[in-house]
Formats: structure tokens, sequence, C-alpha cells
């Protein structure tokens, strides 16, 4: 406890919190912070300061076109007065450009610095460092350096140069993007973290006559400096000309109704769009969910079981913790159909009461968190493709799915890459230019067999809080009846 | 603002020489940025920021350039950033020969638009205008039930260039928008959503107010939905709808993506014909519609008027300062820096015939399908492919009649599209992204649920 400090005696202190690394040099700054944003009437108050390497290159027809380092450091504070927030961030991480943050974040709330009062710092908890526990501080400099990246960059290039039929343009792409995040707030949290997500993709783009394609795929993990040491990029590869491949003379679908199945892996991306965004409570606390009053009651089919998962072993939406400094954990969304749990943060606990589920998250520091999804999928069930596709007299095998969306109403959609038509129990023609379209509330009713093959794949989310790195994931699921928008 | 550019000049410039940098560029912004969101008739979502950050790039020995953004100026943080793009240079091909914008050799050429601000608006006003708008929508009916996606938001920012042979450009923007996106629901009805975005220069000019009425208008037309038989029908785009759905396509008129071979134009698509003869296409960065006017470009050059599509014919392509010299041309200032630089339009402006036809009038229309907004773009185009299929909001028109959409998509070939173009009214709006009129295609294949 610092007794009798006032105002002038905080500012004019020397704090020799580390430039490098945020480690236990800056518990006594946000300590301090953190108890003159209490004592000045501030019921809750969280620091989240941000140190960023980014690092990505792109190889396009054999040639390194773009290397994009990227460096980053800023802070924001959130500061909470009964149930109403605000955020406010800065690049400044000084001391004196905190407390800038600070007094702005209080002056939103009609609150005023203490300058007069005894000052008592709050009393943060032993400092959590994943970095150490989990033993990442290393990775920074572990990972692959930019020739290396490049190196490979240029052989996957010529590699997918080579399996590729009708090439235009091939395009190859990776980056690794490292963060140390330390979180410091009014309840005692005191915890930091490394992340490291890297990635990689290859696009092409097919020509013969009038007939064009275009076709991507990404691969990308979390829990290793290693990735790029370790790719194994011919999978990626082959996958990637059978789909250019089959869809560059492909025709186009014929729109209509029609029973699919669904590839797994990037085929999660359905049930990440159709219900896990409006399983988050910043849609429940917007009421703009048609399940926010759902919970312990049956919102899809019984053979449905569902997942979101804060730590997976090389999935790309893993972390150790949340970004407001929770540990993350398993969260059982659905059940035999029944709904479980929301994907809560703290600002929907406040909210809505529903427990917190380790899922605050944000892309950087100039974001407020929110709830958001890390590692989502459809649990395994009982049956093969062979008995999906035989079920099904007239549909669409959805193979490859590209993104989707969904909006306040529950109504979701999402691209197909690679279609096949499924004919008599029997998949026959690619086909391409579909959309599926749906209601949410309607299609988690008609996922009526999921099949015994789970396998989940990177991807990117955008929402409220910027874009984040997630996994989707699924086994092949067939869903009895789904609008297909085409030709 | 916070950012003394002065100050970051002279340390740039001091760093490079002791590294034996000689050839160096910056394009950077500063930005002070407030907003208010609404939830339940109550503050929510406050948000304030004070942020900087730029991109340098380092020329080597060879004339390859390295990169890196940062948004640690401290003079340590910007020693890393040298250090780190000169490091990289020498992994970039030798055949992108980036050099300076023609524009930017001097400093003869330096200008600094500013603009005369009062002080950022206090977070009370926003906060009060954004609570009484929500308020003023839920309770305009009780079928509103909320407003999910709502925002007031302000932004006070300097974009500036500068480079090592002393070319120094520097523009002030204030820029205000809000949006308001009410979801509404009648009794045993699915939910509907629409809304409406406002963009303007300075806080003063911005209309939260009307921003709302609108949103409530747009919203209650799609009440009265009804699902729509699938098939090929006349589409009437809205201005937002073609620009949204025309951006999506942009690489089809962008000299760097035909380099790439990722168009769907290539080099000898320029002066042939790739769209109606009633349709015409400029891009305006300086329109006097346009909220946040350029002057220059990420790369220095100065902005300009420039003729993309005339009377359906391609007369020019948007180009930076390393595409022109590969096209033998000048640039139109429409550079975007980076370790590669890109290529994007600033505002667009679609013009139509210049005579009115009375044939062509929403409120005779039959069986026509009117298109109000275009969804999900980034999951239903195909840039590359040239084929869209997209959710989109938006009405059945039969004579005089509108009758909103429920849940439907509409698909098509881009380049298709704009050969069928068969009439651009005279009705103009501003949208986020240009100057456009409602226009017309022959036909399209709609899919819905009816």
């Amino acid at each position: 406890m610092l007794n009798n400090l006032s105002l002038e005696n905080i500012s004019n202190a020397k704090y020799s919190e580390s430039n490098t690394i945020f480690d236990e040099s800056w518990r006594k700054p946000l300590s301090i912070l953190l108890g003159l944003g209490r004592a000045s009437g501030a019921d809750f108050i969280e620091f989240f300061l941000q140190r960023g390497n980014y690092l990505s290159g792109l190889v396009e027809n054999g040639k390194v076109t773009a290397i994009s380092p990227n460096l980053n450091l800023g802070a924001g504070v959130r500061v909470f007065k009964g149930k109403e927030d605000c955020y406010v961030s800065t690049n400044d991480v000084s001391f004196n450009g905190l407390k800038k943050i600070l007094e702005r974040a209080l002056d939103i709330h009609s609150l005023k610095l203490e300058s007069h009062r005894i000052i008592t710092d709050i009393n943060l908890e032993p400092l959590r460092d994943y970095g150490v526990i989990r033993n990442k501080n290393n990775w920074l400099t572990s990972v692959s350096s930019v020739k290396e990246i490049c190196d490979l960059l240029l052989q996957c290039n010529d590699k997918q140069k080579n399996a590729t039929k009708h090439l235009q343009s091939v395009t190859t792409n990776g980056f690794r993007d490292w963060q140390e995040v330390l979180v410091a707030s009014s309840d005692g949290v005191f915890a930091r973290d490394i992340r490291l997500n890297q990635s990689i993709s290859a696009q092409v783009v097919c020509v013969d006559g009038a007939h064009r394609t275009s076709s991507h795929k990404r691969i990308g993990e979390a829990s290793t400096p290693n990735f790029f040491k370790n790719l194994n990029f011919d999978d990626l590869s082959q996958k990637l000309s059978e789909i250019a491949g089959n869809m560059l003379h492909a025709d186009y679908v014929t729109s209509g109704n029609y029973p699919v199945v669904l590839a797994n892996q990037f085929g999660g991306v359905i049930f990440h769009e159709a219900c896990g965004h409006l399983l988050e409570t910043t849609a429940v606390q917007g009421n703009s969910t048609p399940f926010a009053n759902k919970k312990g009651e049956k919102i899809a089919h019984d053979n449905l079981t569902a997942w979101d998962e804060g730590f997976w072993e090389n999935g790309f939406g893993s972390i150790d913790m949340d970004d407001e400094g929770m540990p993350v954990q398993k969260t059982l969304l659905i059940e035999n159909g029944v709904l479980r749990n929301f994907i809560c943060d703290r600002m929907g606990n406040l909210l809505t009461g529903h427990p917190r589920t380790a899922s605050g998250r944000r892309q950087n520091y100039t974001f407020a968190p929110a709830s958001r999804m890390r590692n989502t999928y459809i649990a395994p069930g009982k049956y093969t493709t062979e008995e999906m596709f035989s079920s099904i007299d007239k549909g669409i095998y959805c193979k490859s799915l590209g993104g989707g969306s969904v909006n306040g109403t529950g109504d979701f959609n999402f691209g197909v890459e690679e279609a096949w038509l499924i004919e008599n129990g029997k998949v026959t023609k690619p086909v391409k230019g579909a959309t599926l379209i749906g209601q949410a509330t309607d299609i988690m009713h008609k996922i009526s067999m999921s099949g015994n093959d789970l396998d989940i794949s990177a991807g990117f989310c955008g929402s409220i809080s910027g874009s984040i790195y997630v996994t989707v994931g699924q086994p092949h699921i067939k869903v009895d009846s789904i609008t297909v928008g085409g030709r | 603002m916070s950012l003394n550019i002065e100050q970051l000049k002279s340390d740039i410039d001091s760093i490079a020489r002791s590294l034996g940098i000689q050839q160096y560029d910056v394009y950077g912004s500063t930005k002070e940025e407030s907003s208010a969101s609404s939830k339940n008739k109550k503050p929510f979502g406050l948000n304030s920021s004070s942020k900087s950050n730029m991109l340098i790039r380092v020329w080597n020995r060879n004339h390859q350039v390295g990169v890196t953004t940062t948004s640690n100026l401290t003079y340590a943080g910007l020693t890393d950033a040298l250090i780190l793009a000169h490091s990289s240079a020498e992994f970039t091909s030798r055949e992108n020969n980036y050099d300076f914008s023609e524009d930017c050799l001097n400093n003869s050429q330096n200008i600094h638009i500013q603009q005369s601000y009062t002080n950022m608006t206090s977070m009370g006003e926003l906060v009060e205008k954004t609570v009484q708008a929500e308020t003023k929508i839920l309770e305009n009916s009780s079928v509103f039930k909320s407003v999910p996606y709502n925002k007031v938001s302000e932004s006070i920012s300097k974009k500036f260039y500068f480079n090592s042979l002393g070319a120094f450009k520097s523009e002030d923007k204030n820029i205000s928008y809000c949006y308001f996106y009410p979801l509404a629901q009648e009794e045993g009805k699915i939910a509907r959503e629409a809304g409406f975005l406002s963009i303007v220069n300075g806080f003063q000019n911005l209309n939260v107010e009307e921003c709302a009425e609108k949103a409530i208008l747009k919203t209650r037309n799609h009440l009265n939905y009804k699902g729509i038989k699938s098939g090929k029908y006349k589409v009437i785009f809205s201005p937002e709808a073609f620009l949204d759905l025309f951006n999506a396509f942009a690489n089809f008129i962008n000299a760097q993506n035909i380099l790439d071979k990722k168009s769907l134009s290539t080099i000898e698509t320029l002066n042939t014909i790739v769209a109606s003869p009633l349709f015409n296409l400029y891009d305006s960065p300086l329109h006097d519609k346009n909220p946040s006017k350029s002057h220059f470009d990420e790369e220095g050059t100065k902005t300009q008027n420039t003729e993309i599509i005339k009377n359906g014919v391609l007369k020019s392509l948007l180009h930076s300062s390393f595409t022109a010299k590969k096209f033998e041309t000048k640039s139109t200032g429409n550079g975007n820096i980076g370790s590669k630089t890109t290529v994007s339009p600033h505002f667009l402006h679609v013009i139509g015939a210049s005579t009115h036809s009375a044939s062509f009038d929403l409120n005779n229309e039959k069986n026509t399908v009117f298109i109000e907004a275009v969804k999900s773009l980034h999951a239903g185009v195909n840039a590359l492919q040239g084929s869209f299929s997209l959710p989109f909001d938006g009405f059945l028109l039969n004579n005089g009649e509108k009758q909103s959409i429920e849940s439907a998509t509409v698909a098509g070939d881009f380049l298709t599209l704009l050969k069928d173009i068969c009439y651009v009214d005279n009705n103009e709006e501003v949208t986020a992204s240009g100057v456009c009129s409602n226009v017309w295609i022959k036909e399209l294949s709609i899919t819905g649920n009816g």
C-alpha cells in the first residue's frame, strides 16, 4: 500500500517497467493506476497491453512480390460504472500514456481522477504467465526466419504450379502473427500470454477458353513455433488442384431446395454462421438472436452435439487465456439438440447473468473484447458418408465451402467452392456457383445425420471486436433440406 | 492531435542516415476517434482512441524495397522498423522496381490540406444523440424489438507522406458517420432487418435523427413480405447495391490485378466494349459529395478525376506509379503503398444516358425485382471467375406496388451483367463508396422460396 500518495507524487514517480517484455516490472504502475481508477469512483477497471510482431510473405507466379512486417504496441483501458462501460485505447504505453487514457475513460463516466485522497493500489494476484507455464517465451526467436519463409513459399508455389492444369496464376501466402498480451484488472487478475498464429494458403486461377475458375485453400496452427519447418504442403496442394480441375468445366448449379451433405473440416462454417454467432452473449444482450431465451430447450436435431473449446492441440483458434485474463475451458454448447450454454464474456455475464466461458476476445488493443468463438465444432456421430449419400435421391454434396455470414434475424448464407450432384445415392458430376441460404432456427433441426469423421479447419472471423483467428470443424453432416441459390 | 510529424520526419531522417539508408519514404496517419452505441435506451460500447501508425519503405543498394508498418513511434520503435524494412528488402523480387512517384521527386509539389477544426464533439453529445435515436426507433412502434447494430462516430485525422528527397504532403480529414439497423417483427411472422448509414464531412453535418427516421422507414417497408418464385427476372439495383457489387469485381479496372493475371480483364481489354453504351463510370476522389476527399494517394501522387468507362467502352484503368510505368502511361493517383503497391478506386461515379426514358419508371415496372442491398459479398462472389450468387434485401415491383421479398438470392455473371444494363436513371444518390443511380439489368436469376 502506498500511503499518502497524491496525484502529484504519482506523476513524478519513476517506474522502470520493461520496454521489451510485459513482466513483473509492470505490476507497480498498473496496480497504482487501477487503484486511482477505483478511488475515482469506477466500479471495475481492466488494462489490456499488447505488443505484436507480424510477418507475411507473398509469392506470385514464382516470384516473391511482398514481404510485409508489422510491429505494433498499444494499450486499452475498459472502465465500468454500474453496467455501463467505455473503452479508450492509445499507442502510448508509458505510465503517463496509460494515465491519460484512464483519465479519458473516467471522464466519459463523468468521473474525475482523485487528487487529494490517500490512494490505495490494487492488490494484483501473482503474475499468471503462460509464457512460462506453457514454455512459449522463446517462440518469437524460434520461428522460421524471413528467408526460410520465402524459400518455403517459393517451393510451394512451384509445387502448386506443377500440380495444376490450365493454370493462369498461382499465389502462395504465408504469415506468422506473434502477440504478447498483459491483462491487469481491479478484481486482481494479472496475467500474461504469448500467442503465435501461423498459416499458409494457396490460390490458383485456371482458364481454359471461356471457362474460368478460382480456388483457394488454407491451413494454420497456433500451438507451435515450428509450423513452417514441419509443413507438409502436399495434401493442400493436391486438394487445391482437384478442386480447380473439377470446377473449371463444371456447369452452374440449378437453384432450388435440396438435401445436402456438407463435408467435414471447413464445412463446420455452417454451424459457425448458422448457430455459433447467435449463441454469443453479444447477440443475447442486443436481443438479436432467436435463441436468447432457449437455454435448456431443444433448438436442434437430436443428433446434434456441439462444443466451443478454448484450447485444442493444433487448433488455429486456440488460446491459453482469453483477452480478459480468464483461463480457457471447454464449453458444451448443444447436447443432443438441447441448448446448454452460451458463449459468454465479462460484459455478457454482467448483462445476461450467463456464466463466463473465457470467451472474451479481440483483434488487438484498439478493440474492447466481446464474446467470440474459439475452436467450434459439431461432435462426431455414427454415420458413414456412404450412408448419407445413399439416403438422397437428388441433392448436392458440398465438398468445399467458402465463407459466410449471419444477421440478427438468424438468416445465414455461405458460398460453396466445390459442389457435386448426388443422384440416386451416388455422387455424380461437379457443379459451381452455389450459395446456401437459410434460417438458423430452421436449419438446426434439419441436421439429421452426423458422420464419424470429425476434422477441423483454420479460419478468420470478423465481428464487433475485430478479426480473430478461429477453428471451424465438423464431421460430414446431412441437412435434410436447404435453399441452394444458383442460376 | 498529439503526433508531431515534423519531429517524426526529423527522427526518421536521423535514423536513416545513421543506418546508411539513402532512399526511403513514409505514408502514415494519426487519428482521434470517438463513438457511442445504445442498447435498450442506455449508453453502450462507448469508445475513444488516439492512434498513429505508418508504413516505411526503404530501398537497398540493389534498389530492392523493404517495408515495415508500425504503431511504435518511439525513437527505438522507429529504429527497429527501419532496420527490419532494410533487412527485408533483399528478399523481394528485383522485377518489382518501385520508385518514388513523379509528383514526389522534390519539394516543389508539397501540399498541406487543412481543415479548421473545432474540438471533437464531447462523448456526452454523441451518447445523447445515439440514445435519442435508438429510443425514437423503439418507440415508433411495438414491432421494433431492438436496434442491434447502431453507432454514432466522429474522427479527426491527418494523413501524411514524406520521403528522403524532401517531398512532404499532408491532409486533414474530419469524418462522422452513423448507422442504425433495427430488428422488427410482427406477431406470427419472422423478424426483418434493414437499416441506414450516413457518412459526412464534419459532425455538424451529421443528421442522426434523420438517419434513424430513414432506418425506420426502410425496415417498415420489409414487414409485409412474401416469398418469390425462382426464375429469371428483370432486376433493378439501387445505387448502394450496384456500387457494392461493382466494387467486389473492381479487379476488372485495376491495372495491378491485370499485371498479376488476377483480373477479369487483360491488357487487350482497353478500348473495347465492356458494358452497355448507356453506362459511364468515373473515379472521382474530389467529388464534392465525397466526405473523404483525397488530394493525394498513398504514394503522394496527385489524385484526379479518371474516366474509366465511356459509353460502354473501357477507356482507362486505375494506376499506381508502378503500373503506369509498365503500361507506359501516367499514374491516376490510385496507388496504395506497401511491400507490394496495390491499386483501388477512391470514389466511383456512375453516370447513365443523358436522356430520360419513360419506359423505365420504378412505378410502372411489372414483375421486376428491385434490389435494395446485396449481402455476404465476401462469400457469394467469385471475383476471379466473374460469378456471383448473393442474398439480398429487395422488393417485387408490380404496377406501382412494392412487395418485400423474403429470403432470396440473385445470381449471374458480372461481365454479362454490365452488357445487359438497359437503363441508368437520373436519381443519383450518395453512398459510402460513390455516387450512382438506379441501374436496370435485362435479366438475372433469382432463387426464392415462393
